[in-house]
């Protein structure tokens, strides 16, 4: 019959198909499927990145000046605290209750009485709550509603899910007590009492149990609620200023302030994506004027529950927060993309138009678009639409607006898009001067300051079209710069008009906005009466924002918000000892650099050498878009072959996290390379909500960056910063400067004769207020052994080099007399320009006796012996001056700032006699930094000019010492040597302290005083609160020495900056108070080791 | 309905009367079988849409509930016992009616339709969405019956009338447009030709020319609309599933998750409600047009080749009750609606496969959705019924049986 009937053939169709499906779910489900299970758990992958700690830096016996420390943030998720926490759960069941926004601060006050008026209320009231009817559920008298009132039913899920939450059920004793309510049982039972009849034997009696169950909740809700205060208490603040908590109540308001800021700024999120998806641009394009007056969001924001206010608030804030994120991201991205597309060949104005019309290029519709987009970008020339115009023409119900483009701005003007937009052809159509008015009344340029922090002249806006044409095209020429005949890119003079361009950008932003409400106004004034403004959107629009309602509340509620950066360990044990009572917050990892060594001012030691660090710059994280989006891809991918494994590992490498750190100055800078570590990467599977089906897929372990030691020594370094920062000068000194004593400004460097700098300190520390008739170097505080910022002449202490050298090649010798006589035309001794301090002449003297009274008419002759400036300057090289002191020779070498040349040894400087005469005596031409002349100082000491090292080792590797010798015989070296000790012993320094019997060991030495200023007489008046003579010129004055003079371990240099005396009544008793500090008798007690 | 009839018997006073009958069913020869294994997908899927609702509110996700499919079952269950109780005489001088009452329904769905994803293919109800598409293919069973009980395409003419019959619902749910439902009326048209004695080469010749038009319109973007082409795009470069891999964050989302969630599943599944699918609810209407994706995945290969043999099963009970029915209106009918599940769940199937570019088409008895359940009780308690319904017949076929 089957075959008579024809039904056989069909038959054999339907089995043949069936073995077709079958064989496909064969090949899916048993051949493939480990391809398959792999791509479900990266469904639920995770990636997460573990920071690596920053490299220690310490001192040369591993005492760490600074180290990345373990720290911890306090994330916040929403929607966790939403479901989890009965703070939470309570807010929202009331919100859904009473279909209004319901404050945390409100519900904390209710959170009993409210839980409990939900739990006794029962699922008959919430049926006919659900049904739209009119009913008193949980105290609250709902009215009757249509039954089509959608809005019942979500509530009342909302409300079960709550009551389950706030319960604490099991899924398994509530699915029973709902099975139970569907057989129509015990519907008139309270939530409560069903919760008590699913979890206890049928025995009890039931209001025994229920009371005892009514007391478990509410000591869980205080538990809750004194967890709450106590994580509040811990994080110690309060009060809108900031201030100390008084109270536990007040700290718990903050917290919950804080949290209502959360919720606050999750709902915005959610109707910002309810918006943008239903008009296809974001509500901050608007201003909030416009957004209110047109925009009707009534249906957006029903499944917040938000009132008018509410809504009004929104679009407000939402403006504001787009503005500032225009400004402080948006048009700076887009202008580093100019600049790079620039560096890469492509026409500076041409970029930079480009990336200005992407701020208003609308958004893409379609996924599809998207990527075609993305493989296929349009230029701005190709754009013919912007953002918000774009959607003009089926925006409203039923009304269709204009959405052409063509002149709203610069880049859709067709003058513009017809030039070629060459550097010095700028369109003036580019620049919408007719908003230059607005700009400036809205967004007037910020206040600036210098490198300093100094306050700077306020940037001025061109005021005409014709100066912001010639301003930007001159901008753009700058920027391009000058290549010189070895093809590098020079730029001629600073120019500080930076600001231009960001300015540019608002001007168009300001036009965009006059244009976009013209258009607006036309279409209301167009519509006339009939139609009622503010406006529904188009039903399709609004279709679509329902669409993704549901996943934009999950998503935007599960967006982890940091609460605070740096909770102390309490507030992690807390959190981590409570984890349960916490629903919502958690811990999150990340590092914290610590200043570790300070000094009795609390002070961090060396900060200036040891130098600080930065976050990426948004240069950079632009950079690296590409290796990010590497990294992504790679990690998502289903199988890792060992070549994708290799290249996560090289990406992670190359790619900084948001908040790692850069050295920028100082050793941080100079070994940012090797201090830098390796963050970790682990990609974990799971599902957010079955933390125990985690498992980690890709694990790559952290590495930390290697520890820096440096040749520095905490206590000498301390000591020398005391020293520095508070100078004592000795009460029986009659030629004073109490003034610079009280207000120091200097340097003090010690160091190993093979060039290992073991203190090297600074003041001032802080910044302090200048003083009067002094210069303003106490403003600021910035390293002074590496640094002139300054004039920098070195004094006296520059004699011994040129006499050790014209003793070997000038024919100078130990016994070669020179006069130093009264010049009656400078009514003191002297020789040529040069006067010496001797008022009444040194007379006849040998070498060793004027190195030892440091007479500058003798040194002026030994200087013309030197004949030419080329002679000098060579001698000058030959102990390392002019040039780099070697601290940069390791690491990436970069970073770290050393004032390294010498002025007046430009080939361009031509010398007469005169600087020969000043030269010889370290006047005028000479300028050194402190190292720079501790390192000379080794050099005449040893014969060796070392390299000075600030870095002892990397990772346990030592740098190694270099030096070269200096090409000078030992005879001339010791004859200077010898004449340095006399200087101590019966010299310019004699009884100042730095006798050995003070010190404990012998010390060679010289003094130096280099005119630095003329003194004015309000200088001069200061000085005459001390007895002794004053000099015509302000002083930076010197101490250079090295000891033990007979077998020389070390070197000290005192550098004090602007003062009224002269080096024998200053520097000597800065340098004897730091070698008599108990740290360096320590150090020179265990032999200078 | 032949003239002479209409002259004889007085119009019906209400358009429903004699419309039912229980005097005329053989309770005990009905394919209380047939019925059994039909219920038995209808259990299978409630089973399944428990699972997915439990997961959807363990997750908070407004999704699937259960409440809304039993709601649907017991809308749609009366129409079971309808199709039961419907007098073969009634349907085949109504047929015309119902074919033109769908017909009209579909004209008007794309003016007074919702649109969803860029199709307008529902009429909002209070209950539920209608979906006029749905009603067209078991109008066109009846109808293609009613002017084939007759007709044995012996003559060119002879094609004609069906052929317009068929190409009318098509054309119009092509042009809502849901090309994958316009599809699926194609196998049962061919099928009920072949039955009412149309040769096959001439049926084979027909496909044939059919897939080569269809060939011809995707390449060369002939009426076809964009989104379409992409989803054959995507269809034909992601068979392979590193292809599909590599595609699925663009228009191959929904058939990367498609086919995940039963690749995923392995030969003895994930276990009931603990599948990706439904652990992250990101499988698009995984509860409708993808529930096989979902039973594959937690019931495993076992599990979903049960399931398929299920559906063969009853497709082949039906059939061999049709190959045993003397009228051949009713045989017709019962045959169709054999053709109707079998295409339907073939392409159901084939397209979560991957086997066939993604449409949106319910796996009858089993997805949720309204007018999927109401037309597929219907069509199984009309194919049911009329096995066992036993008016007499003047048909030819009714005396060459004897």
């Amino acid at each position: 019959m089957v075959l008579e009937r024809r039904f056989g053939p069909l038959m054999v169709c339907v089995v043949l198909g069936l073995g077709v499906l079958l064989l496909r779910l064969w090949q899916v489900q048993v051949v493939e499927h480990d391809v398959w299970a792999a791509e479900a758990l990266n469904l639920t992958r995770n990636a997460t990145i573990d920071p690596y700690l920053r490299g220690p830096i310490g001192d040369r016996n591993g005492e760490a000046f600074v180290r990345d420390v373990p720290a911890a943030s306090i994330r916040f998720v929403y929607r966790e605290f939403r479901r989890e926490h009965p703070l939470g759960q309570v807010a929202h069941a009331r919100s859904a209750l009473e279909q209004r926004s319901v404050p945390l601060q409100e519900a904390l006050e209710h959170l009993a009485p409210w839980t409990f008026a939900l739990l006794d209320s029962t699922p008959l009231e919430l049926e006919a709550f659900e049904r739209g009817e009119a009913v008193v559920l949980a105290g609250v008298a709902h009215p009757a509603v249509g039954r089509g009132e959608a809005r019942r039913r979500a509530r009342a899920n909302d409300l079960r899910f709550y009551v389950r939450g706030l319960l604490d059920l099991e899924l398994r004793d509530w699915r029973a007590i709902k099975r139970k309510l569907k057989q129509e049982q015990n519907k008139s039972c309270t939530w409560l009492e069903l919760a008590v009849m699913q979890a206890t034997r049928k025995d009890y009696p039931l209001a025994t149990v229920v009371e005892q169950e009514r007391e478990a909740i509410a000591k869980r809700l205080d538990t809750s609620r004194g967890r709450l205060a106590q994580l509040a208490g811990e994080l110690g603040v309060g009060g809108p200023e900031g201030e100390l908590a008084v109270t536990s109540d007040q700290s718990l308001a903050w917290l919950v302030d804080a949290l209502e800021l959360k919720r606050r700024a999750v709902e915005d999120a959610i109707l910002g994506d309810l918006f943008r998806t239903a008009t296809g641009f974001e509500p901050g394009r608007l201003e909030a004027d416009e957004l209110l007056a047109y925009f009707d969001v009534d249906e957006l924001v029903e499944t917040l529950g938000w009132d008018r206010a509410r809504v009004e608030q929104w679009a407000r804030e939402t403006r504001a927060a787009w503005l500032e994120n225009f400004r402080t991201y948006h048009v700076p991205a887009a202008l580093i993309r100019a600049e790079l597309a620039r560096r890469e060949g492509a026409l500076p104005l041409e970029a930079i138009v480009g990336e200005l019309a992407g701020l208003f290029a609308p958004r893409p519709r379609t996924a599809a678009e998207r990527r075609a987009l993305a493989r296929h970008p349009l230029t701005w020339r190709e754009r013919d639409d912007l953002a918000v115009f774009a959607e003009l023409d089926d925006l409203f119900e039923d009304l269709e607006l204009d959405r052409g483009a063509v002149g709203v701005l610069p880049c859709t003007d067709e003058l513009v898009r017809a030039a070629p937009l060459e550097l010095d052809a700028v369109p003036p159509a580019l620049v919408p001067f007719e908003e230059a008015a607005h700009v400036a009344a809205t967004h007037p340029p910020a206040a600036r300051t210098d490198w300093r922090g100094e306050p700077l002249p306020p940037w001025s806006a061109p005021a005409s079209p014709g100066e912001a044409v010639a301003r930007l095209e001159r901008l753009l020429r700058w920027r391009a710069g000058e290549t010189n005949v070895l093809g590098e890119v020079t730029r001629p003079e600073p120019l500080d008009d930076e600001e231009l361009l960001p300015w540019l950008a608002e001007l168009w932003q300001a036009r965009f906005q006059r244009q976009l409400a013209a258009r607006l106004a036309a279409a209301r004034d167009e519509a006339g009466a009939p139609v009622a403004w503010p406006r529904p959107l188009a039903s399709h629009r609004r279709k679509e924002a329902r669409k993704v309602g549901d996943y934009a509340v999950r998503d935007r509620s599960s967006r982890p918000e940091t609460l605070h950066d740096s909770p102390d360990e309490a507030v992690m044990g807390l959190l981590l000892r409570f984890r349960a009572d916490y629903g919502g917050f958690s811990i999150l990892p990340r590092t914290k650099r610590l200043f570790l060594a300070q000094d009795e001012d609390e002070v961090p030691v060396a900060s200036d050498l040891i130098g600080i660090v930065r976050e990426s710059t948004l240069e950079e994280v632009i950079d690296q878009r590409n290796q990010r989006s590497a990294l992504s891809r790679i990690a998502r991918q289903t199988d890792l072959s060992d070549d994708d494994r290799a290249e996560i590992d090289a990406l992670v490498e190359q790619i900084y996290r948001s908040d790692e750190v850069h050295g920028t100055s100082g050793v941080e800078a100079l070994c940012d390379e090797a201090l830098r570590g390796v963050n970790g990467f682990h990609v974990s599977v799971g599902l957010q909500e079955r933390e125990d089906a985690g498992r980690a897929q890709v694990d790559k372990e952290k590495v930390d960056g290697l520890e820096v030691r440096l040749t520095l020594d905490l206590a000498l370094q301390k000591a020398a910063q005391y020293t520095i920062e508070h100078p004592v000068l000795p009460s029986g000194e009659t030629t004073r400067d109490d003034v610079w004593f009280k207000n120091p400004v200097g340097a003090i460097v010690l160091a190993t004769v093979d060039g290992e700098i073991l203190a090297a300190a600074s003041g001032p520390k802080e910044p302090n207020d200048p003083v009067l008739y002094r210069d303003e170097e106490r403003r600021y505080t910035y390293d002074r052994c590496f640094h002139r910022r300054q004039f920098m002449p070195v004094g006296s202490i520059f004699k011994p080099f040129a006499a050790a050298y014209a003793l070997d090649h000038l024919g100078l010798t130990p016994e070669t007399v020179f006069r130093c006589d009264v010049r009656p035309d400078f009514g003191t001794a002297g020789w040529g320009k040069v006067a010496c301090h001797s008022r009444g002449g040194h007379g006849a003297l040998t070498l060793e006796h004027a190195l030892e009274e440091s007479c500058n008419a003798y040194f002026a002759q030994v200087g013309e012996l030197y004949e030419s400036k080329e002679r000098f300057v060579e001698m000058a090289r030959l102990f390392g001056f002019d040039e780099p002191s070697g601290v940069t020779n390791v690491g990436a070498g970069a970073g770290f700032a050393e004032s390294v040349h010498v002025r007046a040894f430009g080939d361009r400087v031509r010398w007469a006699l005169t600087q020969l005469h000043r030269g010889a005596n370290g006047l005028e031409v000479v300028e050194a930094t402190p190292v720079q002349v501790a390192r000379a100082a080794a050099g005449l000491a040893t014969g060796r000019l070392p390299e000075m090292r600030l870095v002892a080792s990397i990772g346990g590797v030592p740098t190694e010492p270099r030096w070269r010798e200096v090409p000078l015989s030992e005879y001339s070296l010791d004859l200077v040597r010898h004449a340095m000790r006399g200087v101590v012993a019966q010299g310019s320094a004699q009884g100042k302290g730095l006798e050995s019997s003070l010190l404990g060991f012998d010390l060679a030495g010289k003094t130096g005083s280099a005119d630095y200023l003329p003194m004015s007489n309000g200088y001069r008046a200061q000085l005459r609160s001390g007895t002794g003579s004053t000099p015509a010129m302000r002083k930076h004055t010197w101490f250079m020495g090295f000891f033990p003079a007979e077998a020389p371990r070390a070197v000290v240099v005192v550098y004090l900056h602007d003062i009224g005396v002269t080096s024998s009544h200053s520097a000597v008793y800065v340098a004897g108070q730091f070698l008599k500090s108990p740290a360096v008798q320590a150090w020179a007690r265990e032999g200078f080791r | 309905m032949s003239r002479r009839n209409q002259m004889r018997r007085p119009m019906p006073v209400a358009p429903l009367r004699g419309a039912l009958s229980a005097h005329w069913v053989r309770w005990h020869e009905m394919g209380w079988h047939v019925l059994f294994v039909g219920l038995m997908l209808v259990a299978v899927g409630l089973l399944f849409l428990g699972e997915m609702a439990a997961a959807d509110e363990f997750h908070l996700r407004s999704g699937v509930q259960l409440e809304s499919h039993l709601q649907k079952l017991v809308v749609a269950s009366p129409c079971l016992v309808l199709g039961i109780l419907a007098r073969p005489r009634f349907l085949r001088r109504n047929a015309w009616l119902v074919y033109i009452a769908s017909v009209a329904l579909l004209v008007v769905t794309p003016i007074i339709g919702d649109e969803r994803n860029n199709a307008r293919r529902w009429i909002e109800t209070p209950v539920f969405d209608l979906q006029p598409s749905e009603f067209a293919k078991l109008a066109l069973i009846l109808v293609l019956a009613r002017v084939l009980h007759r007709n044995r395409l012996t003559r060119v003419s002879d094609w004609f009338q069906p052929a317009l019959l068929a190409l009318v619902p098509m054309g119009l749910v092509a042009l809502q447009p849901d090309l994958g439902t316009a599809m699926t009326m194609v196998p049962v048209t061919l099928a009920m030709l072949y039955l009412a004695g149309a040769r096959g080469p001439t049926l084979v010749a027909l496909m044939l020319v059919g897939a080569g038009l269809g060939v011809a319109a995707w390449q060369f973007q002939l009426g076809v609309k964009d989104y379409q082409l992409e989803r054959i795009d995507t269809w034909y470069e992601s068979i392979d599933a590193q292809a599909l891999i590599d595609g699925r964050q663009g228009p191959g989302f929904h058939a990367y998750h498609a086919r995940l969630a039963p690749g995923n599943g392995g030969l003895l599944g994930t276990g009931l409600g603990k599948g990706i699918a439904n652990a992250t609810g990101i499988l698009p209407e995984r509860e409708s047009d993808s529930v096989f994706s979902v039973v594959a995945e937690e019931a495993g290969f076992v599990g979903a080749t049960a399931v398929l043999l299920l559906y063969t099963l009853l497709v082949l009970l039906l059939m061999a009750g049709a190959a045993e029915l003397r009228d051949r209106f009713t045989r017709l009918v019962v045959g169709g609606v054999a053709t109707y599940f079998a295409a339907h769940a073939f392409v159901h199937v084939a397209v979560n496969l991957g086997l066939l570019p993604m449409t949106g088409l319910t796996l009858p008895l089993i997805s949720t959705g309204g007018s999927s359940l109401l037309v597929s009780l219907l069509a199984l308690g009309l194919a049911v019924g009329l096995s066992a319904n036993q008016e007499p017949s003047l048909d030819g076929d009714s005396f060459r049986s004897f």
